[in-house]
């Protein structure tokens, strides 16, 4: 690894403990959110992200088309499971059991639901078995086997997969955040990720110039890193936004009108809780480790966005620039700084860059309200959420 | 080193609390969390705050899927506001594994009879309502009491480390950090609202007219406390010493016109201590010592504010799932 990658993982890692401290997150579920063209415009594109399987990594390259999807892994884990046999009823009538089933052969009731059941049920143990009347609900729990019901949803969503919350949802929740701002001070600042949920950790990390520009930008990354930075965060808006997926109808809210509930946690949590054929099929390829197990597909979960708006991030180095470097910097700035990279003009967005008279740089990149960027996700493991 | 020097050591281990390595966000969220929930006059152990800022929303929908989370309990402090385990799932588990009691109808009121219970959740067509809604929330924010403290602390840490363990003359370097915490709380409003499923029609909200009562506690009570679930079948949310204990949101913490500044700075010193045998040390003067105080200066300051009429979800009260509507 280079020494300007040494750098950058090194102030990503302290960009990372200052945020986390910042904006009040935990580091047991935070992970950075680094991508292009992020900003989720459409309640489809929130949800691609809710849906993305975060990797283990305190830092993560989201990946809009990336394969491992929560959807369809938890497709993959109800394909193969069991609906179990459940004899309670026939147990709990014992002697009767016979009789009822004659009886009911001949009275099915219409409409076939929960209710008709219980009441041809109960209408029948009056007469001919009061004291097995206690056992309708051995009958009428049957409507919500769990697994019979999770396979009946997730095949009517029709590989439509909505979550809870939508963007307007995300827009109201952004208008109303809370302003906060930080600071880091990179000569002071731990750089310590071992004691996070990713346990050290890190891919995808960035270079401090967007622009390309060789061996002179890494010289001038390390010059810039190792003499230390001041760095100032500011947003306006801040908002941390929870959603799960869609497992309730909601009737209030027009833009999930054309989706369809499609998961049943109990099922999921049923799954990882218990490996043995009573609940997983063993003639399926899905298996309980090939789904949880150390190198299974379903490992953690996308529980919330953090998202800002209106940000303004101040650089100031220590470091002496001489004044090649500083033309050189100047341009690059035209394309952003770490860890903000929007290109001044885009979405509003501005960097300057300014030296005094030693040659140290003040960088500063603002993006006005309207602008929002994700900063980050709070994923959860498998593990803490069944287990 | 002397031994009056010995002696200041040991005092400082045995009188000040170890916590080892830099000040960390664990040191400040720690006290924030345990002086808020005091001025709230809540439970530190079943008040957990929330993550960054959660905005809250003008929908029902949304504040019923707080109330509707089912959490792991992993942080001291933070509240996971994870979605994906239900509560309201969870009950429709519960029932779905449920022995028959064929004889338990005399002496069961209607309002404990299992496939009751059965047919009242089928019936709520997978709209699970708890029984207030977001506008008796908003409704009672402008006649809540405000919150105003300042608060602040002083912990002292020390880290040790044996800089040369294979020399004859070891070398322990002892870092002392003293670590101040400082707190400026000041919300307009604070507001402590509970919910429960919603288990009685009330046919005066109008807001609840389209939702019909899923739960009753009576049975979840006799299911969970008196574990009438079939053994057969594995509860998942079953509780274990080995595991961490799952709980439920009963009650939103809620601020709105909020400025909160939180401050944490540290000033750490080095001293080298030079070992001429193991320990114990010989008393007759073999540890020298040298104090390198390099007045390293570690500051982190969190400045939060929001305006009125933005209320902020502050924290949740927790319950574990096993005591829940137990009364």
């Amino acid at each position: 690894m280079s020494a300007s990658s040494d750098a950058m993982q090194t102030l990503s890692a302290q960009w990372y403990n200052a945020m986390v401290a910042g904006l009040s997150l935990s580091n047991q579920q935070f992970q950075l959110f680094q991508g292009t063209g992020t900003t989720p415009k459409t309640s489809q594109d929130l949800w691609s992200i809710f849906n993305a399987v975060p990797p283990q990594s305190v830092n993560n390259f989201y990946d809009p088309t990336q394969a491992n999807s929560f959807a369809s892994d938890y497709g993959l884990i109800l394909s193969s499971l069991v609906t179990g046999s459940d004899s309670d009823f026939q147990s709990c009538m014992g002697d009767f059991y016979g009789q009822w089933l004659t009886y009911f052969k001949a009275n099915v009731p219409s409409p076939f639901n929960a209710s008709t059941v219980s009441d041809v049920f109960n209408t029948w143990a009056m007469i001919n078995a009061p004291g097995q009347a206690g056992c309708a609900s051995a009958l009428t729990k049957a409507f919500i086997n769990p697994v019979l019901y999770a396979t009946k949803i997730f095949a009517g969503a029709n590989g439509s997969y909505a979550w809870n919350q939508t963007i307007d949802a995300l827009q109201n929740a952004l208008s109303g955040g809370q302003s906060k701002s930080f600071t880091l001070n990179t000569a002071t600042a731990s750089s310590d990720i071992s004691h996070t949920w990713a346990s050290g950790s890190a891919s995808g990390l960035f270079d401090f110039f967007s622009i390309d520009g060789g061996a002179s930008y890494d010289n001038l990354t390390t010059n810039l890193t190792s003499a230390g930075l001041n760095i100032s965060a500011s947003y306006q808006k801040v908002t941390t936004f929870a959603a799960g997926p869609y497992a309730q109808a909601n009737s209030n809210n027009p833009a999930l009108s054309s989706y369809s509930p499609w998961y049943a946690s109990s099922v999921l949590a049923l799954a990882y809780t218990t490996k043995d054929n009573t609940v997983w099929n063993n003639a399926k390829p899905v298996t309980w480790d090939k789904a949880f197990g150390a190198a299974g597909f379903l490992q953690r979960m996308a529980t919330a966005l953090v998202v800002a708006d209106g940000i303004n991030i101040t650089i100031v180095s220590a470091a002496t620039f001489s004044t090649s470097d500083q033309t050189t910097i100047t341009a690059a700035a035209s394309g952003g700084f770490w860890p903000f990279f929007s290109a001044s003009g885009q979405g509003g967005s501005s960097t300057t860059v300014t030296f005094d008279d030693q040659g140290r740089m003040t960088a500063t990149t603002s993006s006005p309200l309207g602008n929002p960027q994700i900063l980050g996700v709070l994923q959860s493991s498998v593990g803490s959420i069944f287990s | 080193m002397n031994n009056k020097c010995l002696y200041c050591l040991a005092f400082l281990l045995l009188f000040t609390k170890l916590l080892y390595g830099q000040p960390d966000n664990g040191i400040m969220i720690g006290y924030w969390h345990k002086t808020l929930a005091r001025q709230l006059g809540v439970s530190p152990q079943s008040f957990k705050l929330s993550q960054g800022s959660v905005t809250v929303l003008r929908s029902s929908n949304w504040m019923w899927s707080i109330f509707d989370t089912i959490t792991a309990d992993t942080s001291a402090y933070y509240y996971n506001p994870d979605q994906h385990n239900s509560f309201s799932d969870y009950y429709g588990s519960l029932l779905s594994r449920a022995k028959p009691i064929p004889f338990a109808i005399p002496v069961l009121a209607d309002s404990c009879q299992l496939n009751t219970a059965i047919l009242r959740y089928i019936a709520a067509n997978n709209q699970y309502a708890w029984d207030k809604t977001i506008d008796q929330l908003f409704a009672k924010i402008p006649l809540s009491h405000g919150l105003h403290f300042i608060a602040d602390t002083i912990m002292q840490t020390i880290t040790d480390q044996l800089l040369k363990p294979l020399s004859i003359n070891n070398l322990l370097g002892l870092t002392i950090t003293r670590v101040n915490v400082s707190i400026s709380c000041d919300f307009g409003r604070a507001l402590i609202f509970n919910s429960s499923p919603y288990a009685i029609a009330n046919p005066n909200n109008f807001a609840l007219n389209n939702y019909s009562p899923w739960f009753t506690p009576c049975v979840y009570k006799n299911l969970v406390v008196q574990g009438l679930v079939a053994q057969a079948v594995r509860n998942p949310l079953e509780i274990s010493s080995t595991k961490p204990v799952f709980k439920a949101c009963i009650a939103l913490v809620i601020a709105d016109s909020i400025n909160v500044s939180l401050k944490l700075q540290s000033v750490s010193k080095t001293i080298l201590l030079q070992i001429a045998h193991y320990f114990p040390v010989n008393p007759d003067g073999a540890i020298t010592s040298k104090v390198v105080n390099k007045g390293i200066i570690y500051t982190l300051t969190a400045n939060t504010s929001s305006p009125a009429g933005n209320p902020i979800l502050i924290g949740v009260l927790l319950m574990p799932v096993n005591l829940l509507y137990s009364r």
